[in-house]
């Protein structure tokens, strides 16, 4: 038996989260209308800075901002971590916003003074990100999975954000390194999608399926072991690609995390599967797609790999990125804000008013159709690529930029409802209480 | 059914959590607190520790204790203060 020791304290306030939450859905417009306007220019070549920046509107746009307001908000919560300099976190945000738009246009319009600008934002943003968050999980004691999660995924980011800015260097003359640019952006996707996106929700999930959906609790024994697996293959992948290898080496080097992540989706489509409670909602509904988009997307590296077509690549792409990590971030903002909004603002008043619940607060028939409009666009785009048509691409980009601007009406109503004014009652003992200081009144005579 | 972690006096007001979704453990401890007088004490009974739950305990002049058993299950003992 144990005591527990987390504690509320330092959780920051209800705005920082929210911030970072509803600007990840904008981005997500803002991708999904690049799509729509350049169509299949997008999928010239891999290496095109149109394509570039389409997948930075996501991973940063949706994905990293979505994640920055994740740990903000979980960090105090679930493992006890103090995040120091909570007002900074809104700083960040604004760096991240404008260094996101700044990398987006200058690569769409190759001016390069703005990738200049943008660098320096993200930089400074994503560094301030990094001391707030090191600090906070690198003091903390670590005795759960999410922790050693979170902490790899931040180192993660921290690599990925280092091998960005040399390979931008490189790109431009900025500098000389003895590093291929080709092996630096194969070290900037490793760490970035398997270290910093798929470590974190993989941790977080640990907890918030259990948590949300009453399942069993996940092992931590497979925990452990899905996080080693991902870990020493994204070590190995690292100096491969540093140093320059072989390509059935690269395949032997990154098994093991194909394996982490196989044993991953199987773990948590068997918690769901064998639940008590077997109520589904439409966050439910984004985790299985997400999970099994996840499915195909990991054999698409190796496949990739083996025969280097670019289409593969793509498809790698479409459904880990929109399939996997934006389908689940998605169902997640329709757990998560609903119940921080209740936290913040109602919690307080129960038992004085009838609170609502989290449905009352974003409603599950709206976030069904937005569940709906998101699975057309992502079929939609995912099979312009195959047949390589342009107009269905177009309209897959359209319809994912409905998608996210449906999320992002529901979650900005969600937070614009307020509390009702509650009038204090004071009990009669309290009444008393008021009075008992005061002296006999004088009697008649 | 529950295995009783804590040894009290209290007269205690048993919550099991263990089967209902966010926030409902919170706002059902909540409710009860309301009603918490003299010798009572409510026990939750729950699969996490509802950390979120600390500090809206704090502005309801509560105190709590939390113990852990070696299953994981949570056990938050509530009272008020005196």
């Amino acid at each position: 038996m144990k005591t527990s020791n987390l504690s509320l304290d330092q959780a920051p306030p209800e705005d920082i989260p929210f911030r970072y939450m509803i600007t990840g859905p904008a981005f997500g417009m803002l991708a999904g209308l690049i799509l729509a306007v350049f169509g299949d220019n997008m999928f010239i070549t891999a290496w095109s800075l149109d394509t570039v920046a389409l997948v930075h509107a996501i991973t940063l746009g949706w994905l990293t901002m979505i994640m920055f307001g994740a740990f903000y908000q979980m960090v105090p919560v679930l493992v006890g971590g103090h995040v120091p300099w909570t007002g900074l976190a809104r700083g960040v945000h604004y760096l991240l916003t404008a260094g996101i738009l700044a990398l987006v246009v200058g690569l769409l319009t190759w001016w390069i003074p703005l990738v200049v600008v943008a660098v320096i934002l993200l930089t400074t943003g994503v560094t301030g990100f990094l001391v707030q968050l090191s600090a906070a999980l690198f003091t903390v004691k670590a005795n759960k999975p999410v922790v050693y999660a979170m902490r790899i995924s931040v180192v993660c980011l921290a690599v990925t954000l280092v091998a960005a800015v040399l390979m931008i260097g490189l790109l431009y003359d900025w500098w000389y390194i003895p590093i291929d640019r080709a092996g630096l952006k194969y070290l900037h996707m490793t760490t970035g999608l398997l270290g910093w996106v798929s470590l974190l929700i993989i941790g977080v999930s640990f907890h918030v399926v259990p948590m949300f959906y009453l399942t069993q609790a996940f092992s931590d024994r497979v925990a452990y072991l899905i996080i080693a697996l991902i870990t020493l293959s994204i070590i190995v992948l690292s100096t491969c690609f540093l140093v320059g290898v072989d390509r059935s080496w690269l395949i032997a080097a990154g098994t093991p995390a194909l394996i982490g992540l196989l044993v991953f989706v199987w773990s948590i489509l068997k918690l769901l599967w064998q639940r008590q409670r077997k109520m589904v909602d439409t966050t439910l509904q984004f985790w299985k797609l997400g999970l099994i988009s996840l499915m195909p997307a990991v054999f698409m590296i190796p496949v990739d790999l083996y025969r280097y077509d670019e289409t593969v690549g793509y498809l790698f792409g479409i459904l880990f990125l929109l399939g996997f990590a934006v389908a689940i971030t998605n169902g997640m903002l329709y757990k998560i804000v609903p119940f921080l909004i209740w936290l913040h603002r109602f919690s307080s008043l129960v038992g004085k008013i009838k609170t609502p619940s989290m449905k009352d607060i974003i409603g599950d028939k709206p976030a069904r159709i937005q569940f709906y409009v998101f699975n057309i666009s992502l079929l939609t785009i995912t099979l312009s690529v195959i047949f390589d048509i342009d107009i269905i691409m177009r309209t897959g980009g359209l319809l994912w930029t409905v998608s996210s601007l449906l999320l992002l009406i529901q979650l900005v109503q969600g937070v614009r409802i307020t509390p009702p004014e509650v009038v204090e009652t004071v009990s009669q003992d309290d009444f008393a209480a008021m009075f008992k200081d005061l002296p006999p009144p004088v009697e008649n005579k | 059914m529950v295995d009783l972690i804590f040894k009290t006096d209290r007269d205690l007001n048993i919550i099991d959590c263990r089967e209902m979704f966010p926030p409902e453990p919170m706002e059902q401890v909540l409710t009860a607190v309301e009603s918490l007088s003299g010798n009572d004490a409510i026990l939750m009974v729950h699969r996490k520790d509802p950390v979120p739950l600390y500090e809206k305990l704090k502005e309801r002049n509560c105190q709590y204790e939390t113990k852990i058993s070696d299953d994981g299950e949570v056990h938050v003992l509530v009272w008020k203060t005196e």
